[in-house]
């Protein structure tokens, strides 16, 4: 009951003094920008088969995120598609950041692509919200221009005549202020900022669909409100807050307030005591981030251990680092969501990355501290974070840490699911680091068309093993342009292995690969074969006239 | 756990610490000899504090194990097929546990996706022969199951002190792959796919569907006996 109590109090005096006024900043298709590629090039990055953004030229295609990359090329054949790397990202947003930071100190990071900024003391110097928006716009285009590399004719790209670049918005509060960094794009391409008036952001929002609310667009918060029927903002805002309560817990009600445009930002502890911050002293000086991956990992476990311990959580990191000249660089994160180690190591490597690559650290680093900003008693949240499951998750990724200060942090992988037609292509190593425990690309149940039904080989041969496939005569299998087999497959020899007695075998399946690509292009057939005397079982693929075995089914 | 375990002596000394005289019936020795031969494998079980329960497999394949289950701080050697290696890993990765698969770079994933590996939950590594034994140690104390390959082989006495450690943490050591160095004489449980029968595939036709595979298991204590056994997978 104590939870009612604090949070009726919140909402009485939240009431009373407004949330702090921010500027927010949003990059949209931030990872094809930080790609550096001109700008007339059709670009997009690819995560688990779907495109996650679309430069301009692309989506002038059709290519749009959340589409295959089949459906991609298809739309656009000739579009250039890069993996997802949020390191990349991360280090190239750094020369925005770099930018903006002429302009307002206090910055604060919530994704690559996205930041945002306390408009108090800026305003004033600039001469109002609607100023300052103006100036931040012009410096951040600048800076975006120079990220795109000349064109071939030596003269500048048209960076600047691709609209859409960069959003900037003014509003109470952080979520309300990102809401109208988007909107300034999608309404004018962003040549304008969006400001809201202090104490309109409820009416700004209530137009706004109800699942823009939380950052995370898959919430199943905002998807029951969407069910239930509410599915603007404004309808979800004139609920009573204590019915919102009631249903949908804390959480619920810190959305609700968002919502009402009475974003609560007050923390519990106005400055948190200094012992709830760690530091680290690397010696000798850091000069590299992979350096840097065991260190952070420590850190970042610490440092939350700290809160935990306390029954609190931050909003808020800051990460302070002293370089070997006596220079201290800082930088805020804010996080959207629960807090994990790692999250917070990544979000540290990220700003360490983003510091050594534009050379702002000559002589190395030789401290790191991380400082807990807006901390607040963890209410709603740390349920989620004392599981059986998270014990055993923690010892897991504690051992993990070990074996990368061993052998190297991209040296431990995790298996990521990226869709393909072959066993092979179906999944890729990812380091660890890199690969987000919480949102792990799923495979669907839907079927892929043109892959080899399951069940799926045992073992997959990287690279494939070379293959002799030769008919009742003696002569060599082929496959003819119809996809019809030539004679059926009598013995099979893998490798310098001996001849075996193939006891029964099923296909062809020909796939005709990107065949409008001249350099790309793959026309392949494959078989399943049964051998003889043990029974195995092997994926063969036929391409120019030499088989291959792919994959065993042992 | 710990205390449980502790507490089991004192709760039924009755029979066990009763003086064995010689006049008493053999058969009331014997019973004897039991039940304390069980009260201290039952304590030695148990007192290991990082010990819990075995991990389960899935229902199929419980036969193929002396305890229907993956006994924690065992070696089993599965030679002969990686699928059924997947098919024994599967039941307790879905459940929890936590696995890592060491200098495997062939492993399919679709197939141990499918046969119900949580891969959130799955690292993959391939470390050098001069890394090999620091990396497992730090692994073994970290996941509950440790699916090792071939290559790179340790040394017998590298081996030793990774079993040691393995039954200490509770950790399961599936070595995948045929009969390797460094590992004689390990393995509690040696299985042996020795015959695979594809069903699903005729001459031209139809697609691999299933397979039953004749296992043989051997092994010491209660696994001394060679058995042969068939499963379905998947």
């Amino acid at each position: 009951m104590t939870t009612n109590a604090m949070t009726t109090n919140a909402m009485t005096t939240n009431a009373a003094d407004r949330p702090t006024r921010l500027l927010a900043v949003y990059c949209p298709d931030w990872p094809v920008i930080a790609l550096e590629r001109p700008a007339e090039l059709p670009v997009a990055v690819l995560r688990a088969n779907r495109i996650v953004a679309a430069g301009h030229a692309a989506r002038a295609e059709g290519v749009l995120p959340g589409l295959r990359r089949r459906e991609a090329q298809a739309r656009c054949p000739q579009l250039e598609l890069h993996d997802y790397d949020p390191n990349r990202d991360a280090r190239v947003f750094e020369k925005v950041l770099i930018a903006m930071e002429q302009i307002a100190p206090q910055l604060e990071i919530t994704t690559p692509g996205r930041c945002a900024v306390p408009t108090i003391g800026p305003s004033r110097l600039h001469g109002g919200d609607r100023a300052l928006a103006k100036v931040v716009l012009g410096r951040v285009n600048i800076a975006l221009n120079e990220l795109t590399v000349p064109t071939s004719g030596g003269a500048r790209s048209t960076r600047a005549a691709a609209p859409g670049c960069v959003g900037v918005g003014i509003a109470d509060g952080p979520r309300c202020a990102a809401l109208a960094a988007e909107e300034s794009v999608a309404r004018t391409s962003g040549r304008k900022p969006l400001v809201i008036p202090p104490g309109a952001s409820a009416e700004f929002l209530a137009s706004l669909p109800v699942g823009w609310l939380d950052p995370d667009p898959a919430s199943p918060l905002t998807a029951t409100l969407v069910r239930l029927g509410l599915r603007t903002i404004g309808r979800f805002a004139a609920l009573p807050p204590s019915d919102v309560l009631d249903r949908f817990g804390p959480q619920g009600l810190a959305l609700h307030q968002v919502a009402t445009g009475c974003e609560s930002r007050q923390p519990v502890l106005a400055n948190p005591p200094t012992d709830l911050s760690v530091l680290a002293e690397p010696d000798p000086p850091l000069e590299r981030v992979d350096q840097a991956a065991f260190l952070v990992k420590v850190l970042a476990e610490e440092f939350l251990g700290q809160l935990a311990a306390r029954a609190l959580i931050a909003d808020r990191v800051l990460v302070m680092v002293a370089t070997a000249d006596g220079e201290v660089l800082e930088r805020s994160w804010r996080h959207e969501g629960e807090l994990t180690p790692s999250a917070v190591a990544q979000r540290v490597r990220w700003q360490l990355d983003g510091w050594l690559a534009s050379g702002r650290v000559p002589g190395g680093v030789i401290r790191i501290e991380l400082h807990p900003q807006e901390v607040r008693s963890a209410e709603g949240v740390q349920l989620g974070l004392w599981g059986d499951h998270a014990v055993v998750r923690d010892r897991a990724v504690r051992g993990v840490a070990r074996v990368q200060a061993l052998v190297g942090a991209d040296a431990v992988t995790v298996p990521e699911w990226q869709g393909g037609r072959t066993p092979a292509e179906q999944y890729r190593l990812v380091p660890f680091d890199l690969a987000d425990p919480d949102h792990r690309p799923d495979p669907t149940d839907r079927p892929w068309p043109g892959q080899i039904p399951p069940p799926y080989p045992s073992v997959v041969w990287s690279p494939s093993k070379s293959a002799q496939v030769l008919d009742a005569n003696g002569g060599l299998v082929g496959v003819g342009g119809r996809g019809r087999i030539t004679a059926g497959p009598a013995t099979c020899r893998i490798e310098h292995g001996p001849n075996s007695v193939v006891r029964s075998w099923a296909g062809p399946w020909c796939a005709d690969e990107r065949w409008w690509d001249p350099v790309r292009h793959r026309r392949r057939a494959r078989l399943q074969v049964v051998l003889e005397p043990d029974g195995m079982a092997h994926l063969l693929m036929l391409e120019d006239g030499r088989w291959w075995v792919e994959a065993s089914y042992q | 756990m710990h205390e449980s375990a502790a507490r089991i002596l004192p709760v039924e000394p009755v029979e066990p610490f009763a003086p064995v005289t010689p006049d008493r019936p053999a058969s009331d020795r014997a019973a004897t000899v039991l039940q304390l031969r069980r009260a201290v494998a039952q304590a030695g079980v148990e007192s290991s504090p990082h010990v819990g329960a075995p991990l389960p497999v899935a229902p199929g394949l419980e036969q193929l194990l002396p305890d229907g289950a993956l006994r924690r701080g065992t070696v089993v050697e599965v030679a002969g097929s990686p699928a059924l290696a997947i098919a024994l890993a599967a039941a307790s990765i879905q459940a929890g546990a936590w696995a890592a698969c060491v200098g495997l770079p062939t492993l399919g994933w679709s197939a141990a996706s499918v046969a119900g590996w949580n891969l959130s939950r799955v690292v993959a590594v391939t470390p050098s022969v001069r890394r090999w034994s620091g990396v497992m140690a730090a692994l073994v104390d970290a996941m509950d199951l440790l699916l090792i390959g071939p290559d790179p082989a340790p040394s017998a006495a590298e081996a030793r002190r990774l079993h040691a450690r393995a039954r200490e943490r509770g950790a399961v050591l599936l070595l995948v792959g045929g009969a390797r160095s460094g590992w004689e004489d390990r393995a509690d449980v040696r299985l042996r796919a020795v015959t695979n029968a594809w069903s699903g595939v005729g001459q031209g036709w139809g697609h691999l569907e299933s397979v039953r595979m004749v296992v043989e298991c051997s092994g010491r204590r209660a696994a001394s006996r060679s058995r042969r056994i068939e499963v379905d997978l998947p």
